[in-house]
């Protein structure tokens, strides 16, 4: 299935430098809607008010980290199915397994560049 | 009173006082021994002093990236307008990638402060081991339940994994 660019993407970081750098990258991807949040709790809440086709999120945020968050996610029903990238400077095999386990869909290393974000993305939604 | 009464009294006094010192310094002796703490020298100094390291090892790395990118953009050759545009919106990327430096070196600037705090609460239970209060004896940081165990922040070289790695998780 095609990707859309148009396609609602929301990324979620506490560093609004980070927020800043996702939001170009995928612009210069291509991507035309893109919603930000600081931190897991305001994410889940725009996650129930907005239909969204992916989420890219950071793992340590207050008070809601993106591990919680990926973790509510899968347990709500209506966002179960939700793709779900983590982007996060945890590099230990300890947390990219947990997050597989909590059924994260990929998973990129701090600081990483603008052809590993595009081949993930391309992994997770499909070729664009 | 005599002059040898009034002597002997003042010598009394003095070795009094000389004993209440003595046994001030024994005591604070006792207490800040019991603030001794191995953990603080021995693995947050040294991880403070690493990620300070790694901090200003990434900063040079990211000003040079940013400033290459930008040079390479003031080069360009702007007879053929079409590559010219190409290439600076492959700067600018390789500008945006070398910015995400400020997100990491934050996350390690957080890790210091928490060693920072810790010698900051030393040193206020050794002054209050000098004034004579009672010191605490320092607890023992208890380890994170669960997912804040998986808190780390970035790794420092040769600790964490690769995105190769990573991927190889999720071939």
């Amino acid at each position: 299935m095609a990707v859309e660019m148009n396609m609602p993407i929301l990324i979620v970081d506490d560093y609004r430098t980070m927020l800043r750098i996702v939001r170009n990258l995928l612009s210069k991807l291509g991507f035309t809607d893109i919603d930000e949040a600081a931190d897991g709790e305001t994410a889940y809440a725009m996650l129930k008010n907005k239909s969204y086709s992916l989420v890219i999120s950071d793992w340590n945020m207050q008070p809601m980290t993106g591990f919680e968050l990926l973790k509510v996610v899968r347990a709500d029903a209506d966002l179960k199915a939700l793709p779900f990238i983590m982007v996060t400077a945890e590099s230990k095999v300890e947390n990219v397994v947990a997050a597989r386990q909590a059924g994260v869909n990929n998973y990129i290393i701090k600081p990483f560049s603008a052809a590993v974000l595009k081949a993930k993305l391309k992994a997770v939604l499909g070729e664009f | 009173m005599s002059s040898d009464e009034a002597n002997t009294a003042r010598i009394k006094k003095l070795t009094q006082e000389c004993v209440d010192i003595v046994r001030t310094i024994l005591v604070a002796r006792r207490e800040m021994g019991k603030l001794h703490d191995p953990e603080l020298r021995q693995v947050h100094l040294p991880r403070a002093s690493e990620e300070i390291g790694a901090i200003l090892a990434m900063t040079e790395s990211a000003t040079n990236d940013i400033m290459l990118a930008a040079e390479d953009m003031m080069a360009l050759d702007l007879s053929d307008p079409d590559f010219a545009a190409e290439q600076v919106n492959a700067g600018c990327m390789r500008i945006f990638e070398a910015c995400s430096f400020q997100d990491i070196t934050g996350q390690r600037i957080a890790n210091v402060l928490k060693t920072l705090h810790l010698v900051e609460a030393k040193i206020e239970q050794l002054e209050g081991a000098w004034a004579g209060a009672s010191a605490v004896a320092p607890e023992a940081p208890s380890a994170p339940a669960d997912d804040a165990a998986l808190l780390n922040g970035p790794a420092l070289e040769g600790e964490g994994i690769e995105q190769d790695f990573v991927d190889q998780l999720f071939a």
